[in-house]
């Protein structure tokens, strides 16, 4: 039987371990250090499902959600707003480019990967913070895209940072190699996405 | 279906509770044919159940006088003759605890069409001339009565402030003693029954069993038993109890031909047993259930929520229960999936203030928690 959740006050739902480990790392690196739990949804439909039912929990003051936006940003937005909705909370039309927050008890955050303006997921994210001039990053690109079909991974970009991260001189995983300095986390998307975190966590 | 649920409506298909008790306001606007109750101690959750049985019983003073006895609201003071007397503090029903002339509760559907029930503390003077002029028992009185109304029906009591003989002790007998005169049709009382976080007594069982046995629903209070039981049942009789026991005692048939006590069997098998003869007996009306969880083991919890919904649908019974437990919450989902045409739902209590506020969690919501282990007390 599955026990229930700790109850903890700040909580951000993520769909997998992946964008948890990343997360993770990531405020690590940056000294964001206020106090928050982390739960891994395990699959975006899961994660959907469960938002007005974690708005709802008792004692939550705080409760982001992070998710991929894939290939239609527009569907994924509607879909959060929907089941904000049904919480009682309500959401402005327009997706916020810098994080959506909204205030009120508990504090809702709403990031859609990789920006909150394009399609695309987690290793979009990744792959604006490798650092500039990277002469492996555009050699993985390639690398990738001369598969031919129907041998070419899907999405991409998925495959190209895996191949950039296999071919540093420790191949590490995503979030590893955050830890690790492989990333340049003062780039501006992952900054704006640590701003993110601090308007939607921090008292 | 829909035809099911249009011969059987709920008596209380959504609540709303003023001034009664801990509970200054509470909107509940879905309850189902079953409902859990789920929140932190001091949510009011015991006081919701008190709230319906009252609403079923139209502010019978039988029922006042059973919440508030069991509660302990009982003063004691010196009469004139410096005896001491005991009477309910009927005070205590209300919000505040420091009620005055004109304060007043009231319990009902979460909607303005449906009667509700009114109770109200009022002076004499205030009270409907048709109630005046029918009593002369009302001249005596020099203090406040609580007048309880619903639809057209007005009925006074006369139990406030120790205005009534209360000299014999332990408890007098209060429906008797203090129901004033009233005005307008006595509406249909809805049946109910409750079950407490302790076991029914041998009394209470007795009764129950015999309201029941050699009816269609004896089976089912067996089934229900087999539940609780490593032993196949027989059957089930009522038999004189030895002179230390609280009045005659239930036995059971096992399949091996011997027939052993009921409590023998352990609590879970006396709590099924209770819960399935509450529920016979509770038709058309309420069956309310304090801290579902106990005695029944956590691998049982869907099982027995199971033997509840169809229970409650066959004998047009609601069932309102409180739980703190997760296990209960995680059985009481799986047993509402199974069992989709029965509307069931758990409400969380939370405080605010003065107020209690409710969150439902119906169908989906439900299984979604009770599935990815999302807190829902």
């Amino acid at each position: 039987m599955i026990r229930p959740n700790p109850v903890s006050e700040r909580v951000l739902l993520v769909e997998g371990r992946d964008d948890e480990r990343v997360i993770r790392e990531l405020c690590e690196h940056a000294g964001f250090s206020c106090d928050f739990s982390i739960i891994d949804k395990n699959g975006k439909d899961r994660l959907l499902r469960s938002i007005r039912n974690e708005v709802e929990v008792s004692g939550r003051t705080a409760l982001g959600v992070v998710l991929d936006a894939n290939n239609d940003i527009a569907a994924r937005w509607q879909a959060v707003r929907n089941q904000l909705s049904r919480a009682d909370t309500a959401v402005q039309p327009d997706l916020d480019p810098t994080g959506s927050v909204i205030q009120g008890m508990p504090r809702v955050g709403v990031w859609i990967m990789p920006d909150n303006q394009n399609e695309g997921q987690l290793e979009d994210f990744v792959a604006a913070m490798i650092p500039q001039n990277d002469v492996v990053w555009p050699l993985a690109q390639d690398y990738i895209k001369s598969i031919p079909d129907p041998h070419r991974p899907s999405p991409l970009i998925k495959a190209q940072v895996h191949a950039w991260l296999a071919a540093r001189p420790r191949p590490r995983h995503m979030g590893t190699a955050i830890q690790a300095g492989d990333f340049d986390t003062q780039a501006s998307l992952a900054e704006s996405f640590i701003n993110w975190m601090k308007r939607l966590f921090e008292r | 279906m829909i035809d099911q649920i249009e011969d059987n409506p709920l008596q209380l298909p959504s609540l709303r509770i003023s001034g009664f008790r801990g509970i200054d306001h509470l909107e509940i606007s879905r309850l189902g044919r079953v409902t859990l109750l789920t929140g932190r101690n001091g949510t009011c959750k015991t006081t919701v159940l008190d709230a319906v049985r009252i609403f079923a019983d139209r502010g019978n003073l039988s029922s006042l006088g059973d919440i508030l006895t069991r509660n302990e609201e009982i003063v004691r003071r010196r009469d004139e003759e410096n005896d001491f007397a005991e009477s309910l503090s009927f005070e205590a029903l209300f919000h505040g605890r420091d009620p005055v002339v004109g304060t007043t509760f009231s319990i009902g559907p979460d909607d303005e069409d449906q009667p509700r029930l009114h109770v109200e503390i009022s002076s004499v003077d205030d009270l409907p001339d048709a109630i005046l002029t029918q009593s002369r028992r009302l001249d005596v009185v020099d203090g406040p009565v609580l007048k309880t109304s619903f639809n057209e029906f007005t009925e006074c009591l006369l139990v406030f402030d120790n205005t009534i003989n209360t000299k014999r002790p332990p408890y007098i007998p209060w429906s008797r003693a203090a129901r004033g005169p009233s005005t307008g049709d006595r509406p249909d009382l809805v049946n109910y029954h409750c079950l407490g976080p302790g076991l029914l007594n041998n009394r209470e069982l007795d009764r129950l069993w015999g309201e029941i046995a050699l009816t269609q629903s004896e089976s089912s209070a067996l089934d229900a038993l087999q539940l609780a039981s490593n032993q196949g049942i027989d059957g089930v009789a009522v038999v004189p109890g030895a002179r230390q026991t609280f009045g005659r005692r239930v036995v059971v048939k096992l399949k091996t031909g011997r027939r052993v006590p009921l409590r023998s069997l352990g609590d879970g098998a006396v709590r099924l047993f209770s819960m399935a003869i509450a529920l016979a007996n509770a038709t058309g009306g309420f069956l309310l259930i304090d801290e579902a969880e106990n005695g029944v083991h956590h691998s049982l919890q869907s099982e027995f929520w199971g033997f509840v919904f169809r229970a409650a649908e066959n004998h047009n019974v609601q069932v309102i229960a409180t739980t703190h437990s997760w296990d209960c919450i995680v059985g009481f989902a799986a047993a509402a999936q199974e069992n989709e045409s029965t509307e069931a739902g758990l409400i969380r209590l939370e405080r605010r203030g003065d107020s209690v506020r409710a969150t439902e969690y119906f169908a989906e919501d439900l299984s979604v928690s009770a599935a990815q282990g999302i807190e829902v007390r």
